[in-house]
């Protein structure tokens, strides 16, 4: 997806959010993820389910409003 | 400025008319700052990105097939990014007041598939478990019209089947259950603790009691001991009087005794000894005067005697002599007998009586035959002696008593 203007439009890749709705193995949930100076929800994916609360780096965005997340393994 | 346009924090410019386009869009987002709008040539817009409310009330069916009347409260806004403001802005641009109903009606339909994924019980338990329903349920249709979902609140679930009441009766028969376990057990141990308290207090009366009696008798006893204790002193000392008096009467008859004995019996051994004494004394006088006497006598019988043998010698062939010697002889036991006689009728008091004077008679008697039987036996020896002859020897004797010894 093209996205001229990043400052209307700033990507969330990379960024590190926090679930909010926990995500089941098989339909969204939802993470917060700080953007644009306040914290956006996205519904998120992901390829295991991940509880309530837990540290995610988004890693792709599907959609406007979508994101494929992954747990933050704490190293 | 007429031609300077700057939106509100919470509101986009649609800026159309523009030939600088922003990608695909037809039209121009902006926000946040302000921009030039050429008048005529280009037309401005602005959409509220501001939070909107829904309200929701339908009959809904749950997973279990029992129907529930759910009202709910939707909470949304238009998206922040660009997408979800075309969209939106392509959707409800001209009719942003009628967005909520829109929202409300869409949501209804969609609160009938939330609940239908769901049970009664998780509806009412499991915050979660909604949310997630209603991402799944209503996502991709509100990112069609660029609508965020930040809130669907179930603000009431109507009973209409009784199935939640009926969900709740077994909870609640147990919570009534016990309670009233817990108000009776309750009741039961209010009544236990009673009852040990008055246990507790009637055993601590009866002890009362018993030591009040105890201390009652032991005041009685002390009384009835200081009651007796006067007349016991009392009697005491009565014995005490008593056994000094018996004392003193002892040692009174003691007195007596003694003074019977200084008085009385001393003197009458004395008086006793002394007329002993003195009868001993008169009696061997008596007794060495008859002794004397009798000595005498027989001295003088024996000097008769003699001169009657020297005149039986010298008569031996008269016999003269003799004879009267014999005639002596034969007056001898009346001559002792006057004697005694004599020693009876006299004066004296001999302390052995009568039996003492019968000794002094019969010694008197048993003396004077003696003499007689030695005379006799004299006079056997000489048979050639007559008797005849004897008075006249005697007599001749008593006329010249004391010739032959002088």
């Amino acid at each position: 997806m093209n996205h001229p203007d990043t400052d209307l439009d700033p990507d969330p890749v990379g960024l590190i959010g926090r679930v909010t709705v926990s995500i089941p193995a098989d339909g969204p949930g939802e993470v917060l993820v700080p953007l644009r100076g306040g914290s956006e929800a996205f519904a998120a994916w992901s390829a295991a389910p991940v509880a309530l609360h837990t540290q995610v780096v988004v890693t792709d965005r599907s959609s406007a409003r979508s994101v494929t997340v992954e747990p933050l393994n704490p190293l | 400025m007429l031609f300077w346009h700057v939106p509100a924090p919470n509101e986009a410019l649609l800026i159309s008319g523009s030939k600088r386009r922003a990608g695909d869009a037809q039209f121009r987002i902006v926000t946040g700052h302000g921009c030039w709008v050429m008048p005529v040539k280009q037309k401005a817009s602005l959409l509220s990105l501001s939070l909107r409310e829904a309200e929701i009330a339908e009959e809904c069916v749950t997973q279990q097939g029992i129907r529930i009347a759910v009202r709910a409260v939707a909470v949304f806004k238009v998206g922040d990014d660009q997408t979800s403001i075309a969209n939106a802005a392509r959707r409800f641009l001209d009719e942003q007041t009628g967005m909520e109903q829109l929202v409300g009606r869409i949501f209804a339909g969609h609160l009938r598939s939330i609940i239908g994924g769901l049970t009664v019980e998780e509806i009412i338990r499991e915050r979660d478990r909604v949310a997630q329903e209603i991402k799944e349920g209503s996502h991709s249709e509100m990112e069609k019209l660029g609508i965020v979902v930040d809130a669907l609140q179930i603000q009431e679930i109507g009973d209409v089947s009784g199935y939640i009441t009926n969900l709740a009766a077994p909870h609640a028969a147990a919570v009534a259950s016990t309670a009233r376990i817990a108000q009776a057990k309750s009741d039961q141990e209010a009544t236990e603790r009673e009852q040990q308290a008055a246990a507790l207090k009637a055993q601590y009366e009866r002890d009362t009691a018993i030591k009040r009696a105890g201390f009652l008798a032991e005041t009685e006893q002390s009384n009835a001991l200081a009651a007796q204790a006067g007349p016991l002193s009392q009697a005491r000392a009565s014995q005490e009087v008593i056994e000094a008096q018996t004392a003193l009467a002892e040692r009174q008859a003691g007195l007596a005794a003694q003074r019977l004995e200084a008085e009385v019996r001393r003197p009458a051994d004395a008086e006793a000894y002394r007329q002993r004494t003195l009868a001993e004394a008169g009696r061997d006088r008596t007794l060495f005067e008859a002794d004397g006497r009798a000595y005498t006598e027989r001295t003088v019988a024996q000097a008769h005697a003699d001169a009657n043998d020297l005149l039986a010698a010298s008569l031996r062939h008269g016999n003269q002599e003799l004879i009267a010697a014999s005639r002596v002889v034969e007056q001898l036991p009346a001559l002792a007998e006057a004697a005694a006689k004599g020693m009876a009728d006299a004066q004296i008091t001999v302390l052995n009586g009568a039996e003492g004077l019968g000794q002094v008679v019969s010694g008197i008697v048993g003396q004077g035959l003696g003499i007689l039987d030695v005379l006799r036996k004299k006079a056997v020896g000489t048979p050639q002696a007559g008797t005849a002859d004897v008075p006249s020897a005697l007599v001749n004797l008593d006329q010249h008593p004391a010739a032959p010894r002088s």
